[in-house]
């Protein structure tokens, strides 16, 4: 269990060191770091020198079924991004980015692609919760959820910091000098998007500020460069 | 000239609300897809001699209106509540995406692409404003 401590603190610098930097980056202007793809043309997402493989973890999608993350996206390249449907200003405009973009792109990239959003809030992030939140963006999304452990356990495989609840508004008029409402808390949780592609690897972090000429550009050399090694 | 006065003040008021110092540009919402999380971004300028400070905010038809500050630490995003917002005179703080936003909670209904919502917000010197929000759909911001 060495690993996923490690895999923390790389994906944790990575994404401090990616902050704010790709929305600010000219269109088309490559990463400091990144190196270029096979095909020359250069993500505008942050490469990982390090690739790692896709983790093994289930949990739960909007049909209520069991969700084997790695089987049942093996093949495709695939987006994760961890988040919650009360969130108001990261998680949809991730969500909603990624859904105008898909409408726009050909079918030979968008049936290489699943796009997965999990809950770091469980709680209150049930299957007809999530399904009707990811339908105002795309109804291709798929949803999951699971016990809190699960949600935990899932986060700390694929190398995150573990979403965690949070109390932004225990100041707040409304809770000033009474219990803060058990409703109403925030959860923290990673601010980019995960990209593997289709070999299975995590290759690419997408963080906020990603637009959607940016997913645009890059979702179709994922596909092609996402071509399992012969 | 006082009724040319007269005119450019009334422009003024109509095109961002100047009276007394404090300004209020460029108001829009997203068009939440719960009424439970949405968020409203705006930019505030104090034009005035004088600090000011945003203390509260309300909107017609949302439970709660609060204004939040998102901060990245080690790749997780977390949202601080910011209690009051102080303006220096000349200083203006935007609120925008993955910064800073107003989120307001419990939604009656849920606010369409189109539609406009009914802001106030109160400064500790300029008193209430209110400011209308035109609701657009999700996606980059303009």
């Amino acid at each position: 269990m060495s690993r996923p401590s490690r895999a923390v603190a790389l994906l944790a610098a990575l994404a401090a060191a990616a902050c704010g930097k790709a929305a600010d980056r000219p269109a088309g202007a490559p990463a400091a770091s990144a190196p270029a793809p096979a095909e020359g043309d250069t993500l505008r997402g942050l490469v990982l020198q390090q690739p790692k493989p896709k983790a093994d973890f289930t949990l739960t999608d909007t049909d209520g079924k069991p969700f084997e993350f790695r089987r049942q996206t093996d093949g495709y390249v695939t987006l994760l991004f961890f988040g919650y449907t009360n969130c108001p200003d990261v998680c949809p405009v991730h969500m909603a980015n990624l859904g105008q973009v898909v409408k726009q792109l050909p079918p030979s990239v968008t049936e290489r692609l699943r796009i997965v959003f999990a809950t770091t809030d469980p709680a209150r992030d049930t299957p007809p919760v999530i399904r009707r939140w990811l339908d105002h963006f795309d109804t291709s999304f798929i949803g999951l959820t699971g016990s809190e452990a699960d949600v935990v356990a899932a986060q700390v495989a694929m190398g995150m910091p573990p979403a965690q609840r949070e109390q932004p508004d225990t100041t707040a008029k409304r809770s000033r000098g009474t219990k803060p409402d058990s409703t109403g808390y925030t959860v923290g949780h990673a601010a980019f998007v995960l990209a593997f592609t289709a070999d299975g690897m995590l290759r690419v972090l997408y963080p906020f500020g990603i637009r959607q000429a940016d997913w645009a550009h890059d979702l179709p050399i994922l596909v092609r460069m996402g071509a399992p090694a012969s | 000239m006082k009724r040319a006065t007269g005119a450019a003040l009334g422009a003024l008021a109509f095109l961002g609300c100047t009276v007394r110092g404090v300004e209020v540009h460029e108001a829009y919402a997203f068009a939440p897809a719960t009424p439970e999380a949405a968020a409203v971004y705006f930019t505030v300028v104090n034009r005035g001699s004088r600090a000011d400070t945003l203390v509260a905010a309300r909107v017609d038809g949302a439970a709660g209106a609060m204004l939040h500050r998102t901060v990245e630490e080690g790749g997780t995003a977390h949202m601080e509540h910011v209690v009051a917002l102080p303006l220096a005179p000349g200083d203006s703080a935007a609120l925008a995406p993955g910064r800073m936003h107003l989120m307001l909670t419990g939604l009656a209904r849920l606010p369409q692409a189109g539609d406009t919502l009914s802001l106030t917000l109160r400064f500790a010197r300029a008193g209430e404003r209110a400011v209308r929000v035109p609701v657009r759909a999700y996606g980059d911001a303009p």
